[in-house]
């Protein structure tokens, strides 16, 4: 256990400004967010009222829920605060909370989308500091086996990307005074999302030496299962005209474009790069536009169900991926669970998307559970299977130091 | 016992095959240089043996294990120095030893306090801040702090200058003297190695030209300069005795002929050079390894392999 630990304590070291960084955002969320709810408390004269958590995010997860920006919702707390100043409509206060809403929900928007662009840089350098790609990584001649540098690597994700920013949230949760149910399924959305999160990120930095290439590559994927759709299934002509699969593949091929000019502009920073392309995508996903690494979205009718797929897919992929590259070094093996991934999670898409042969949906379905399991399953044996080798022994003749 | 051992190793990249049925044997306790052009398939040998790379074909061992199994207990006594090397540059050379000296249960703090004193590190400034020969120093502390029994060097002497050239190789001749290391390294830097190895092999396209010890190679090649009386003796060409096919590079000056011997002998080749030159002056000087290895890319055929 010490060489992992040695090794957490060195990329702590190494990444410690802009975990810095990355925690300042996270103290300015939930910073912004405690003062949504003092406003909220202070105006009702000192009452809590019975729903606030619905009324303002009650957690940094709460905050992207769809209840908090319909129009239902909206009218409901004007209803509510209606109620609340026994039948007058006491405007200013409501002007007052759905301005302060408004307002913060952009400040809440740009803070969360630093972070998450912060969180894929972090995890990327994390990688890159002792990548499993290449044939120069000063790792790979020390004596360090691949499942030390992974269990080290394990350890910052869970002690600092996930544990710290959990504890943001527990904090903020018992703040705001949630029951103890919202508070746990805040958590558990939070790390849920943190994972999905992480997992994209490692699945590029242990695939591609290249983050851009990996970026291309997903795209090309992506780009792969618009164009298939498109050849078997027009679009409906319900659809908005931004849906068409050619106009997404012309933004797609945009965004190659300011990636490829940055690129030559920015060389030497590529993480920061990627960095920038997960918040696109991020930003795009979030407005149901164009998001080439989220076919699932791209189709306004689809459920929430090939979410989680993409969800399961990318972290079982990601995990498994990072998992083989440090034990096996086996590349064409990893993109060949992403190859086959992807084409499981369009068909699935597709199925959903056209709502026929429940049946036959419903069994790709389950064949993407299955598979992530089973992915998720061999890794695990896989990691199980490696035993760290221990460093030969100290000198006896005591002419070394050991440290 | 040998240190290092490959048997018919090959390594492509697509079409390419950068190392072509590579059979080396070198001998425990020797400084063992692999020369070659750039391109001849060094490096990736090197990174064969240290598994950086998968052999195409053939084997490799290295400290008597496959070197595709080459575990954290090898490497533990294998130094690897590498021009190419992504060091973590962040670090300062202090933090930078700090992070290694855990890894290496042997690990020599004095022998490493020694080195830093010799190299004149600065031992407070960022890697990334250091000079490229600077960075090569620190990475050769790190890799000779821990007394390793095998020391790789993947052309360590590329871009350095020579103050700092003869820094690392005197740190590593001191060294390698407190024991009975072995030492391989690849260059393309035939004054240095000459100063450094004891056995020498010749790349050239992935394929092995030869390998042979240091001394014998320069006992074999010698520079002879024959001196002909005025219009006494026929000039080699004029000549109608057979030359030896072992005397190469044979040029021609007025009355001075010279030329390489590949199998030079003490007093045979002075026989032989008195009969092909009956009165003619002979002077025979001793070649340096930088000449003997341009003869031997022009004349491949006077490369005799040996092993050890």
């Amino acid at each position: 256990m010490n060489l992992p630990l040695h090794i957490l304590r060195k990329d702590c070291r190494r990444l410690r400004g802009w975990l810095a960084v990355w925690l300042a955002l996270l103290v300015a969320q939930a910073a912004l967010a405690i003062y949504g709810f003092t406003i909220i408390k202070i105006s009702v004269l000192g009452r809590t009222p019975p729903h606030i958590r619905q009324m303002y995010h009650p957690s940094l997860a709460l905050n992207s829920l769809d209840c908090l920006e319909s129009a239902e919702f909206t009218q409901a707390a004007r209803t509510y605060f209606i109620e609340l100043d026994h039948g007058q409509d006491k405007m200013s206060f409501y002007d007052q909370f759905i301005t302060y809403k408004i307002i913060s929900g952009y400040a809440m928007t740009a803070l969360w989308l630093a972070e998450i662009g912060l969180l894929a840089y972090l995890v990327i350098s994390l990688i890159r500091e002792d990548t499993p790609l290449g044939d120069r990584a000063f790792w790979r001649t020390r004596p360090l086996a691949g499942v030390e540098v992974l269990w080290g690597k394990t350890l910052f994700l869970l002690l600092v990307i996930v544990a710290v920013p959990a504890l943001f949230q527990w904090l903020f949760t018992v703040f705001a005074g949630p029951s103890s149910y919202e508070s746990s399924f805040a958590l558990h959305h939070f790390i849920t999302l943190q994972f999905g999160w992480i997992a994209l990120a490692m699945l590029l930095a242990v695939l591609w030496e290249n983050i851009f290439v990996g970026f291309l590559a997903l795209g090309a994927l992506a780009a792969f299962t618009v164009v298939f759709d498109d050849l078997l299934n027009p679009s409906p002509t319900d659809l908005p005209w931004t849906h068409n699969p050619f106009w997404m593949l012309y933004i797609l091929g945009l965004e190659i474009a300011l990636a490829a000019a940055l690129w030559r502009r920015f060389f030497r920073r590529r993480t920061f790069l990627f960095a920038g392309i997960v918040l696109v995508l991020a930003w795009e996903n979030m407005k149901g536009f164009v998001a080439p690494l989220f076919p699932a979205v791209q189709y306004p009718r689809v459920s929430s169900s090939p979410f989680w797929m993409l969800y399961l897919l990318i972290v079982s992929t990601g995990l498994a991926a990072t998992i083989w590259m440090y034990l096996y070094r086996r590349r064409v093996v990893a993109l060949g669970l992403l190859g086959v991934g992807v084409l499981l999670l369009h068909a699935v898409t597709w199925l959903h998307y056209l709502k026929v042969r429940a049946d036959f949906y419903h069994a790709l379905d389950s064949l993407v559970i299955l598979y992530s399991t089973l992915l998720g399953t061999v890794a695990l044996l896989a990691l199980l299977r490696q035993k760290p080798v221990d460093p030969e022994p100290p000198n006896t003749d005591g002419s070394a130091v050991t440290s | 016992m040998n240190a290092i051992e490959t048997h018919g190793l090959s390594r492509r990249y697509g079409r390419l095959e950068a190392v072509h049925g590579l059979d080396l044997a070198v001998p425990a306790g020797a400084i063992f240089a692999l020369l070659g052009p750039n391109g001849a398939g060094k490096s990736t040998t090197i990174k064969v043996l240290m598994n950086l790379l998968e052999p195409t074909a053939g084997s490799a061992t290295v400290l008597g294990v496959d070197s595709r199994r080459l575990s954290p207990r090898e490497l533990a006594r294998i130094g690897f120095v590498a021009d190419n090397m992504e060091l973590p540059e962040w670090m300062t050379v202090r933090v930078f030893l700090d992070y290694c000296r855990p890894l290496y249960p042997t690990w020599d703090r004095d022998l490493e306090s020694n080195l830093l004193q010799k190299f004149e590190l600065p031992t407070d400034r960022k890697l990334k801040h250091l000079s490229r020969g600077m960075r090569m120093k620190a990475a050769l502390i790190a890799a000779l702090a821990y007394r390793p029994m095998l020391l790789v060097l993947d052309e360590p002497f590329s871009g350095l200058d020579p103050v700092v050239r003869d820094d690392f190789i005197r740190g590593v001749l001191e060294v390698s003297a407190l024991g009975d290391w072995t030492v391989f390294l690849s260059s393309h830097d035939v004054e240095e190695v000459e100063r450094l190895a004891d056995w020498i092999a010749v790349l050239e396209q992935g394929k092995l030209r030869f390998a042979e010890p240091l001394d014998s190679l320069l006992r074999r090649f010698r520079r002879i300069e024959i001196t002909r009386g005025a219009n006494s003796v026929p000039s080699p060409s004029q000549s109608q005795k057979p030359i030896p096919s072992t005397w190469l590079a044979s040029e021609e000056a007025g009355t001075l002929h010279r030329f390489i011997d590949s199998q030079y002998m003490e007093g045979d080749a002075e026989r032989r050079c008195a009969e092909l030159f009956p009165g003619a002056a002979i002077n025979v000087q001793p070649l340096p390894l930088r000449e003997i290895y341009l003869t031997l890319a022009r004349h491949p055929e006077a490369a005799k392999a040996m092993q050890p």
